[in-house]
């Protein structure tokens, strides 16, 4: 049997070590216990490192885009945005983003996307008339330019038909070109990304029954509770009174 | 120690399973195999009403866009479509002449496993198929172990382009 000052001893230890559990599980347990009245619900937190942890990754690297006279046409990790609006995906490198007379034009290596203004895909197609790879997309005078390894091709006004372009004029083309995405532009992209943030009510309980980190966390509440069971029954123990 | 490392990349480059974007037949190419060199000017489907009902019941989600292009000269049509079979999109070629398939080719192949479907073991089988009334393909698929999900693809790719075919010759 263990004497009484060494139990004594085990006792403040583990008090110490436990405390610091019971102080998260206290608050948190008081918090959630008045969430209608605090209205935790309807609270968001929108930390970065917090998101990332429950697998909520926004633009985790430098992004670059293209410039279409005010909005942004961005693709990130496949997908494309224009300004935060995901429009589409795309398979293949984008080659370049142009705002024509009556749509958007973007292009990657091998495919030509068609968009309204407002985002809205009119068309996404493979042009037969040409050979890839595409290397670059322009503007002249209000018309999309088409680069290929076989010289310049001009599409028609509906984008039905690519003809060929004389090359000598290519110096008048104003090519597309990927910019780094600005800052104000890349928070929109990383809301877009992120959604609409996280309850703090989900935090706080998730906080409380250790979840936040997973099992590791649930695991380790786990034993926070048994120590404090142990606790309990140490305190009871020195307490009652002996013989 | 080279020619030992140099036959140990060739090795692996043989043996591991395809990962980057594969083109097995360029869109132009095959357009001009079906026509015979004289491809015609493509035409458009609009995306709109029965439609776009059609290709939404036949792929399962929304067909995004608002037109289709596709060719169509001597009582056939030819679609160039793309379904994603796990994760990327699979670029197709169809070509459907009086109602019946006539030609499935695997243009453009971007997932890393499946592209078994490319061979003609499997596109051939897809020959003289028609539409049933429930738009389901008049006989049965079979399928390649460990492709599922491009087979699936590929068949509901020449399901759309059937019943494109129909809507395209009843004038939508």
């Amino acid at each position: 049997m263990v004497r009484g000052p060494t139990l004594r001893r085990w006792h403040r230890r583990l008090g110490i070590v436990v405390s610091i559990f019971l102080l998260v599980l206290a608050v948190t347990g008081i918090l959630l216990n008045h969430e209608p009245a605090l209205n935790l619900n309807k609270v968001e937190v929108r930390s970065g490192w917090l998101m990332s942890l429950y697998g909520m990754e926004g633009v985790t690297s430098e992004v670059d885009g293209f410039d279409l006279e005010g909005s942004w046409l961005v693709s990130h990790n496949g997908s494309l945005y224009l300004g935060s609006k995901a429009i589409g995906s795309a398979a293949d490198k984008l080659v370049g983003a142009v705002r024509a007379t009556e749509m958007i034009v973007v292009s990657d290596e091998r495919q030509i996307f068609l968009y309204t203004f407002a985002g809205d895909l009119i068309e996404r197609y493979t042009p037969t008339d040409l050979t890839p790879p595409f290397v670059g997309l322009g503007m002249i005078a209000g018309a999309p330019v088409l680069r290929t390894d076989e010289g310049l091709f001009m599409a028609d006004a509906d984008m039905v038909d690519w003809g060929r372009f004389p090359a000598d004029v290519k110096t008048y083309v104003t090519w597309s070109k990927a910019q780094r995405l600005p800052e104000a532009q890349r928070n929109l992209l990383d809301h877009e990304l992120r959604g609409g943030g996280l309850p703090l009510y989900r935090i706080l309980l998730d906080v409380h029954s250790g979840r936040i980190f997973s099992d590791f966390g649930r695991y380790v509440m786990d034993a926070a509770a048994v120590l404090l069971i142990v606790l309990s029954i140490t305190g009871l123990w020195i307490w009652w009174p002996k013989r | 120690m080279r020619v030992f490392s140099l036959n140990l990349i060739i090795l692996l480059a043989a043996i591991l399973p395809v990962h980057a974007a594969d083109v097995f037949l360029e869109p132009n190419v095959f357009l001009a195999e079906v026509f015979e060199g004289d491809v015609p000017s493509p035409s458009f489907l609009w995306l709109k009403g029965d439609v776009k009902e059609t290709a939404k019941e036949i792929l399962g989600r929304n067909m995004g866009g608002l037109r289709q292009r596709y060719w169509q000269a001597d009582g056939r049509t030819v679609w160039i479509v793309e379904e994603i079979g796990k994760t990327r999109p699979i670029t197709t070629g169809i070509s459907v002449k009086d109602g019946a398939v006539e030609r499935v080719q695997i243009l453009i192949y971007r997932e890393s496993h499946g592209w078994e479907v490319r061979y003609p073991f499997f596109t051939d089988q897809f020959q003289g198929m028609t539409l049933d009334a429930e738009r389901e393909t008049s006989s049965r698929v079979d399928g390649i172990s460990g492709a599922t999900l491009s087979v699936r693809a590929i068949v509901k790719l020449v399901r759309l382009s059937l019943a494109f075919d129909q809507l395209a010759r009843d004038g939508s």
